[in-house]
């Protein structure tokens, strides 16, 4: 089940209002690449994972990927902190400003709603993993394209910090799938599907 | 490899100076400098890709990640928080640019250090599960973790729940909450 601590896992700390960067970093609250769908496909793929290394790493990584949705969260709700009417239109900040005020709404940077079509979770222990192994590159992709465009180190710190993670994420994921190569039939590990399948085909 | 037995011998010496993975040791080494960061992090980035464990005979038509090795060369838990890593072998940062703020150096920061290196370190275990050194590594950060929090909670208020309502309100909901804007913490 889920606790909460009363803590983010890495500060957010960012001085200067600035709504023309949340534009794009939302996309990391709510967008397809985001902390959101990670979370949320990470936790979603654990119930049909056959071992218990695999049960452990989906829960322990798609928990993490939660603290990560509250730091984006955290940053978006920081730099839109206190913004006049000026800030809004100069950022162009007005579309999101005109249906969320200063809320936080999990969307995409092109506005587009989080969506579970964001994800997959297809049920066979091989996919899963390598789509959470793609998952993982395109969340870096997307944090390498935020730091091109954040000149303020105050946001640009813990979009580092959650940039380095993805990295170590995708180390894991991969040797998550070592794990289960390790222990099928190498001469075709694609014979059966061992989150579905009890009976090994011969 | 000549730079990864310099990378290790510096961080062996600097465990022989932790101990116990005392907090106040950790700080107190990297405070006065006897841990120079630049060296270490030079030597990594000099070193290249950290190697680790390929199947010998992988058959085509699947993909193979390296283990990682027992015993990699490993951050103290207040740099890894630095640098989202406890690994400096997974630290791939953007331009090859891995000067960072130091942000373990506040009282939650403290905390937050020692959270992660628990954090980073069970996810390690998942894939890692018979690692016994890594395994009493682990208890070690834990118990750390624990005292800090509990010093911790006693100024600033309950992180958890259940360190809650010891008092005549329910503190729980006190400001800030970590979302909020505040210029020291």
């Amino acid at each position: 089940m889920f606790e909460y601590e009363k803590k983010l896992q890495y500060p957010v700390k960012i001085k200067r209002t600035n709504p023309a960067l949340a534009k794009f970093i939302i996309t990391q609250y709510g967008g397809p690449d985001g902390e959101l769908a990670a979370s949320i496909r990470y936790l979603s793929q654990r119930y049909s994972m056959p071992y218990p290394e695999l049960k452990g790493l989906l829960t322990d990584i798609g928990t993490e990927e939660l603290g990560h949705f509250e730091m984006i969260g955290a940053i978006v709700h920081q730099l839109t902190r206190d913004m006049s009417i000026e800030e809004i239109k100069k950022a162009g900040f007005d579309t999101y400003f005109v249906d969320h005020t200063a809320g936080i709404y999990p969307q995409a940077a092109s506005g587009t709603p989080w969506t579970a079509a964001f994800i997959q979770s297809k049920g066979d222990t091989i996919t899963d993993l390598v789509e959470d192994m793609a998952a993982e590159q395109k969340a870096r992709t997307t944090y390498d394209n935020i730091l091109r465009m954040v000149d303020d180190p105050d946001v640009a710190d813990p979009i580092k910090f959650l940039r380095e993670r993805e990295v170590v994420h995708f180390q894991r994921f991969g040797e998550g799938l070592r794990l289960v190569t390790d222990r099928l039939d190498s001469r075709n590990f694609y014979a059966f599907n061992p989150s579905f399948d009890r009976v090994q085909t011969r | 490899m000549e730079f990864d037995n310099i990378l290790s011998q510096l961080l062996r010496q600097e465990e022989d100076r932790m101990g116990a993975y005392g907090e106040e040791t950790e700080e107190d080494a990297i405070n006065t400098g006897k841990i120079d960061k630049t060296d270490r992090v030079m030597e990594s980035h000099r070193r290249g890709a950290e190697m680790g464990d390929l199947p010998c005979d992988a058959p085509i038509g699947m993909t193979y990640t390296p283990m990682q090795r027992r015993n990699s060369p490993r951050y103290t838990a207040g740099e890894g928080l630095d640098r989202g890593t406890l690994w400096p072998g997974l630290e791939l940062p953007w331009k090859n640019n891995s000067s960072v703020r130091s942000v373990s150096n506040t009282p939650l920061g403290e905390v937050q250090a020692l959270d992660f290196a628990l954090v980073e370190l069970a996810m390690y275990l998942d894939t890692h599960p018979d690692d016994t050194d890594a395994i009493m590594l682990f208890g070690q950060y834990a118990k750390a973790y624990e005292e800090k929090k509990a010093a911790y909670e006693k100024t600033y208020g309950p992180l958890v729940k259940t360190s809650a309502g010891k008092g005549d309100r329910w503190n729980w909901i006190d400001n800030p909450w970590p979302w909020d804007y505040v210029d020291r913490r």
